[in-house]
């Protein structure tokens, strides 16, 4: 019997790891800007107290780092004949199957910061709000060639609420 | 191009397939000014109460200049296209943003003209799909344009619609009635309800509070208590009187009320779920009520009345044949789906409800289980469900469980299993998904007039 999260007799296509690093950028600049809050605040106010809020801050900072690690790591998909397959998550995991013809939507969005590192992610909706199926962290070719693919394999599968 | 300036009495020559298409340029005035309105107001408030004119008016202007390059670049960059069986956005400054709309799954077109829109002759057309999230709005078009795109997507979805499935059989046939609850089921339903026990948890501490010697305290909380009760039970007793239920040509007509008299229709063709609900006062004389989930779609006016109760007490055995007929089951099908219980160790995250957590998959249904104070068994069929999930928190992968969903439209029926073996919940969700396609391939599109039909009314009065 596969594990829970296993993918459905094939691999995952995993997300760029550069996904990974701009998180952590991510996290790092508001770890950062936390710390020199705290570090002024204590300077203020009390220091010894300062310097514990700060090893928290860090201490949280350091956990959130390697989750992010792990949650990159994690997310994968696999497109199937009939459906997409979706897994993801690293504190609370998650596998989500969506039936082609399920697709209200699809949506490719690009941040600012998303485009520096050349990323793109897809989300597909369904009628269903419950239905978590984003994919961030791909390439933007990638992205487009996977949003063509669901429009056209949904379109094929049609079938209404 | 969209056509400038107030509508003329001619309609613009439609646009070429797939032509990439602008907004109306007047998009940035026409929302700076609802921006500019809102300055207006905050900045006359200051005013009055600082004194200050020339701050106020240069952080005016400079709010201003910056709306409208904001949206003047806005809507530079922003362009949509329709095609045969598309419509597509593409929008956004900074965060680009390319959304794609399949035109079959459009339910309706709202043109909308706030204020400040109408004094520049522009429209706004918000397009809706199933989706409860994410409604697609294209503002601003000039009112000539809008209609016309309007028209457009819809003529395209109703011919894309047209390939697909054949005609409805659209014939009006009369209501015909299937129950009517006689007073007998009412008189049991209405004094048998939680208020009912709320009464007499009110007698005891009112009994209690005459032998402990504070008649005052007594005779206020009976008198309020009473009160309160008797009138949300003469409430309950007026909007339960005659309460029929018929079938129609769209589905299940019910009205009720003595007052009142309130007629709500659930389309069953948008049927997404039943809810069998068993209140543990009701057990005992073996009723049961049923409510139904309508996908609403977002279309307003049917929202509120899509979804609710259909029967609100009944014998079981006729609130689950109503149920099976509705989702195209056959009779019995209901008690044949296997439900099975977490495991013994799930017990240390629900403690109370894990015997009572059913949750089972057949060849075309999803039933959930739960409940014990009003025992709930919620049924969908395969082929309505939108997707499966299987979800593992920090605290089920220290017990090695797993809660399984099957997602539905925003509603009131959501069938989940929590805390499942991880095996099992593997096995449900690719068997769910399995038999999910094989179910759409055959249930899925002639459920209404078949269901319709099924209804029959002498298994429904005995």
């Amino acid at each position: 019997m596969d594990d829970l999260f296993d993918p459905p007799g094939t691999e995952w296509t995993r997300v760029q790891p550069s996904l990974a690093v701009m998180r952590r950028v991510l996290l790092a600049v508001g770890v950062g800007v936390l710390a020199i809050l705290v570090v002024v605040a204590a300077l203020v106010v009390h220091l010894p107290v300062g310097l514990v809020v700060l090893v928290v801050v860090a201490a949280v900072g350091g956990w959130l780092w390697w989750l992010v690690g792990r949650n990159v790591a994690n997310w994968g998909y696999a497109e199937r004949e009939d459906e997409l397959w979706v897994t993801k998550g690293a504190w609370v995991r998650r596998l989500v199957v969506v039936p082609y013809g399920r697709m209200q939507l699809v949506d490719v969005t690009v941040g600012p910061v998303e485009r520096a590192f050349g990323l793109a992610a897809v989300q597909l909706h369904t009628a269903s709000p419950a239905t978590d199926a984003r994919i961030p962290g791909l390439r933007p070719e990638e992205a487009a060639r996977l949003r063509d693919r669901l429009t056209e394999l949904g379109s094929a599968e049609q079938s209404g609420l | 191009m969209s056509a400038e300036g107030p509508s003329g009495p001619v309609d613009p020559p439609p646009a070429a397939d797939g032509d990439l298409r602008r907004l109306s340029p007047l998009t940035p005035l026409a929302r700076s000014g609802i921006f500019l309105v809102v300055v207006v107001f905050a900045g006359g408030r200051e005013v009055v109460q600082e004194g200050d004119l020339r701050i106020v008016l240069g952080l005016l202007v400079l709010v201003l200049l910056a709306g409208a390059v904001f949206g003047g670049l806005s809507w530079y960059r922003t362009f949509f296209r329709i095609t045969a069986d598309e419509l597509r956005i593409d929008t956004g400054l900074l965060n680009r943003r390319s959304r794609r709309v399949r035109l079959d799954r459009i339910l309706e077109i709202g043109v909308d003209q706030p204020l400040v829109a109408r004094v520049l002759g522009l429209a706004e057309l918000r397009i809706e799909t199933a989706t409860n999230e994410s409604e697609v709005r294209l503002a601003y078009l000039s009112e000539a344009d809008a209609h016309e795109v309007r028209r457009t997507l819809l003529a395209r979805r109703d011919r894309a619609r047209d390939e697909e499935e054949a005609a409805e059989p659209s014939t009006e046939a009369p209501a015909r009635l299937l129950v009517r609850v006689p007073v007998s089921w009412q008189l049991v339903g209405v004094l048998l309800s939680p208020e009912t026990i709320g009464l007499v948890v009110v007698v005891l501490v009112v009994v209690g509070l005459l032998i402990g010697g504070i008649p005052f305290g007594a005779f206020g909380v009976g008198v309020l208590s009473l009160l309160g009760a008797a009138v949300s039970l003469g409430r309950k007793a007026s909007d339960w009187w005659d309460w029929t239920v018929s079938a129609v040509p769209s589905g299940l007509q019910v009205r009720h009320g003595l007052f009142g008299v309130s007629t709500r229709t659930f389309n069953v063709e948008r049927l997404q779920g039943v809810r069998i609900v068993e209140p543990v006062l009701h057990r005992p004389f073996g009723l049961a009520r049923l409510e139904l989930s309508v996908a609403g779609g977002g279309v307003k006016e049917s929202d509120e009345d899509s979804t609710g109760v259909a029967l609100p007490v009944a014998p079981r055995h006729l609130v689950r044949r109503m149920a099976e007929d509705l989702i195209g089951a056959r009779p019995g099908d209901l008690g044949r789906v296997a439900t099975t219980l977490p495991p013994r160790r799930a017990g240390w995250l629900a403690p109370i409800s894990r015997r009572w957590l059913g949750f089972g998959v057949s060849e075309d249904l999803v039933v959930g289980r739960s409940g014990w104070f009003a025992r709930q068994t919620d049924v969908v069929p395969l082929a309505r469900v939108q997707s499966f999930r299987a979800t593992q928190g920090p605290l089920q992968r220290v017990l090695d469980v797993a809660t399984v969903h099957a997602d539905t439209p925003v509603g009131l029926v959501a069938v989940a299993g929590p805390h499942r073996e991880p095996a099992q919940a593997r096995r449900l969700v690719l068997e769910g998904a399995d038999r999910a396609r094989v179910a759409r391939g055959g249930l899925g599109s002639r459920v209404t007039a078949d269901t319709i039909e099924r209804l029959s009314s002498e298994t429904v009065r005995d």
